[in-house]
């Protein structure tokens, strides 16, 4: 569950970067369209909150929030490096990494 | 300490590089003093005023006023180093301190109260 | 105003950090190990090992054997139950004033375990340096000093969002340093607010007595009984005779603290007014548990359950639990472990980038002046502590279990191996191209830790621990290897980088063809 977390997390930070024209042209080399920037940055912020209130759900209004910030920090921390040690992998990867949390999940609750 | 320093003075902006004075080192510790120990009287003086003021049950009074002591304390810090004269850093929070505690022990009942 | 309030903050950023920067690294490491410090005690009692815990304890014994070794007119007695984290049973009487006397006791066997410093020496290392009240008020200026490196750390970085995922390690030299530091200050930025000001607001008692004073004419202990509906009684200076046994209680006051007892304590235990009180553990809620039920000790009489706590109060053990991380289980303890490892990065290199911008002063001003002296506390003290950590740990292996004040001497070897740490990195020929030594030998050393470990303890090793399925132990060596690892590939890199040529080493070149604009703020000259 955590690794739910914090993998959704790194996706955020994915899509938030993807919304920046610096951070974009950083992973891609097709132009920056604004408008298709602020739709992913919207998506970003939507999967931080999704984010929150999965660590709610999992760990209650107290221990949830902590952990959800906690997660954030050290989620933004890993896509910082995946974009700078690995900018071609990078989003493959953060997709991976939901991909088999959710792959995970059954296995984690049954 | 170092030669680096870009001189604090009154009005803070990129000037070549002499080597210290002992009058920016004398700023830097008043401001410094006004910082740690003007900043701590101010702190303490908040903490008895809201401990008078809060309109809470006086555990809470106290606990509250003095969580908070902490931000106040860094707010005179900053504004140590911000002021525009170092004279400024000490008179403006000292008068701060000696206000709010004034008021607080003008009126020990009721910050004693339940 | 901005643009001169903006420098102002900078050099009060810079400078406030730099003051406190080698004790708040100190700080800061010891708590980082501290969030496991139940684990590396009992990682550091080997005689527990691959034993199972027993269930049924006989607390009025363990009672009984403090009462033998209590010195006198003791304050309380403390017990804390064999639990997950820590199967020891662990028994200490404390004193009104001076360090307490504890026995540790392997519930197998009755028996006393040898002492050791454990993973609580980094927790007093952490919240008062081990020295009583003075540590703990040097500790609270180093913390106020964080908080202000913090508030004007986010005042001046105006660029906070757009600068956000920014690292360029390739550009070398100082941008790299600066940008690991923005980098691990910036994404752990709530980590590091909180971690500093609850971190001083758990002491706000000792700092700030004035609403204490104001509300209660300074009477502390009427402000906890009010604050925690905890239960105190003067004492009658009538000797007791004997304290009720304290097992035919413990089922009473399970049901009544609706939890698993975790604690026992016997207040004033040689006066006809002591209690006897249980309590639980802090795993359950973020905020501490400071439930107790209270017993009167001559006749085991019922004499308070403590009920609800001031909202104040609540906030507080709240702010206090948000720091300790008790709770979460080891999940979040991993959590503050590598959030802590980002902070000392976050210190580390905030030093580093300060004395690497006077490298050339510091080649300059040669072997005894104050820039020598900074080059050479930085690389001690940043390159030193883990190395004295880990040399700890490899001495708990192989000081011997009867030894004598075994604890203090795994604490020599802690202070002896910082030190010479220290005189090493004082050489002139070291302290300017040292770290690439010092990651070296901080790799052996955490290297060592297993490999002692698989040499002197068959129960121990993490061959052994693993094969039970002992993961908290078994922790402790992969964390070791792991650590290891990170501290090798730094050597490497270290090495590599300094027989590369000067201009290429600095990346004054790449830096100057212009790399992302960085906000030059933080970079002016202070």
């Amino acid at each position: 569950m955590l690794w739910l977390g914090f993998s959704l997390g790194v996706a955020a930070w994915c899509l938030l970067s993807l919304g920046l024209e610096k951070h974009h042209q950083q992973l891609f080399a097709h132009a920056f369209d604004p408008r298709r920037g602020r739709w992913l940055r919207a998506l970003g912020w939507g999967l931080l909150v999704l984010d929150f209130a999965l660590f709610v759900a999992g760990w209650g209004w107290s221990q949830g929030p902590v952990f959800w910030c906690a997660a954030l920090m050290l989620s933004a921390l890993a896509w910082t490096l995946l974009m700078t040690l690995a900018p071609r992998a990078s989003t493959r990867i953060a997709i991976a990494s939901v991909l088999s949390a959710l792959v995970l999940m059954p296995v984690w609750m049954g | 300490m170092t030669q680096t320093l870009a001189p604090a003075t009154s009005v803070p902006v990129r000037k070549p590089r002499p080597s210290l004075s002992w009058r920016y080192r004398g700023e830097v510790a008043v401001r410094a003093f006004a910082a740690f120990a003007i900043g701590y009287a101010v702190a303490y003086a908040s903490t008895a005023f809201l401990t008078l003021v809060l309109p809470l049950g006086r555990n809470d009074r106290v606990v509250t006023a003095s969580l908070l002591c902490f931000f106040v304390w860094c707010g005179v810090a900053m504004y140590a180093f911000a002021a525009r004269t170092p004279w400024r850093a000490c008179w403006a929070p000292s008068l701060w301190a000696i206000a709010l505690y004034g008021i607080a022990a003008s009126f020990p009942e009721l910050g004693a109260r339940p | 105003m901005k643009n001169t309030f903006s420098q102002a903050m900078a050099w009060l950023h810079t400078w406030a950090g730099l003051v406190i920067g080698w004790l708040l690294f100190v700080i800061f490491v010891g708590g980082t190990i501290a969030c496991f410090d139940k684990e590396l005690t009992h990682w550091m009692q080997p005689a527990l090992h691959g034993k199972t815990p027993v269930a049924n304890i006989d607390l009025s014994r363990t009672i009984e054997g403090l009462q033998r070794i209590a010195k006198p007119h003791p304050h309380a007695y403390y017990v804390t139950l064999p639990s997950e984290r820590s199967p020891a049973l662990q028994s200490a009487v404390y004193y009104d004033a001076g360090p307490h006397d504890a026995i540790n006791i392997d519930t197998s066997t009755g028996q006393a375990i040898p002492e050791t410093a454990g993973g609580e020496f980094f927790f007093t290392l952490h919240y008062n340096l081990h020295s009583e009240t003075w540590g703990m008020y040097i500790v609270g200026i180093a913390g106020m000093f964080m908080l202000i490196a913090i508030l004007t750390g986010i005042v001046i970085h105006k660029r906070i969002f757009k600068d956000f995922f920014t690292f360029r390690p390739a550009s070398g030299g100082q941008r790299a340093w600066l940008d690991g530091h923005n980098l691990t200050g910036v994404l752990g930025l709530p980590f590091h607010l909180m971690i500093a000001y609850t971190g001083v607001a758990i002491f706000v008692a000792n700092y700030m007595p004035a609403g204490l004073l104001a509300a209660y004419d300074g009477d502390v202990e009427k402000f906890y009984v009010e604050a925690s509906d905890s239960y105190e009684r003067p004492e009658t200076h009538q000797p007791l005779k004997s304290i009720y046994p304290i097992d035919k209680l413990i089922a009473d006051a399970r049901e009544r603290l609706g939890q698993p007892i975790s604690w026992v304590s016997v207040h004033h235990p040689d006066d006809t007014s002591a209690t006897i009180s249980f309590g639980g553990d802090h795993s359950r809620a973020v905020a501490w548990n400071f439930d107790q039920v209270f017993y009167d000790a001559n006749d085991g009489k019922l004499l308070h359950e403590s009920g609800a706590f001031k909202s104040g109060y609540k906030t507080y053990t709240f702010l206090g639990g948000l720091h300790m991380a008790q709770w979460g289980g080891s999940a979040l303890r991993w959590l503050y472990f590598v959030l802590g490892l980002a902070g000392c990065v976050m210190i580390a290199s905030g030093m580093q980038v300060w004395v690497a911008k006077r490298a050339k002063k510091v080649a300059e001003a040669g072997a005894w002046s104050g820039y020598g002296l900074v080059q050479a506390l930085n690389l001690g003290v940043v390159g030193g502590m883990p190395l004295a950590s880990a040399a700890m740990l490899i001495a708990n292996r192989l000081i011997p279990a009867t030894m004598a004040e075994r604890a203090s001497w795994e604490i020599g070897v802690f202070c002896a191996v910082w030190i010479l740490a220290s005189l090493y990195a004082a050489i002139p020929a070291v302290r300017s191209r040292g770290w690439g030594h010092f990651f070296a030998i901080n790799a052996v050393a955490c290297g060592l830790i297993p490999l002692v470990n698989l040499a002197t303890s068959p129960q121990s090793h993490v061959f052994a621990t693993i094969a039970r399925g002992d993961w908290a132990l078994a922790g402790v060596d992969l964390t070791a290897l792991a650590l290891c690892a990170g501290f090798a590939w730094f050597a490497q890199h270290s090495f590599a980088k300094a027989r590369q040529p000067a201009s290429v080493r600095t990346g004054r070149g790449r830096a100057a063809r212009g790399d992302a604009v960085v906000d030059d703020t933080a970079l002016a000259d202070h």
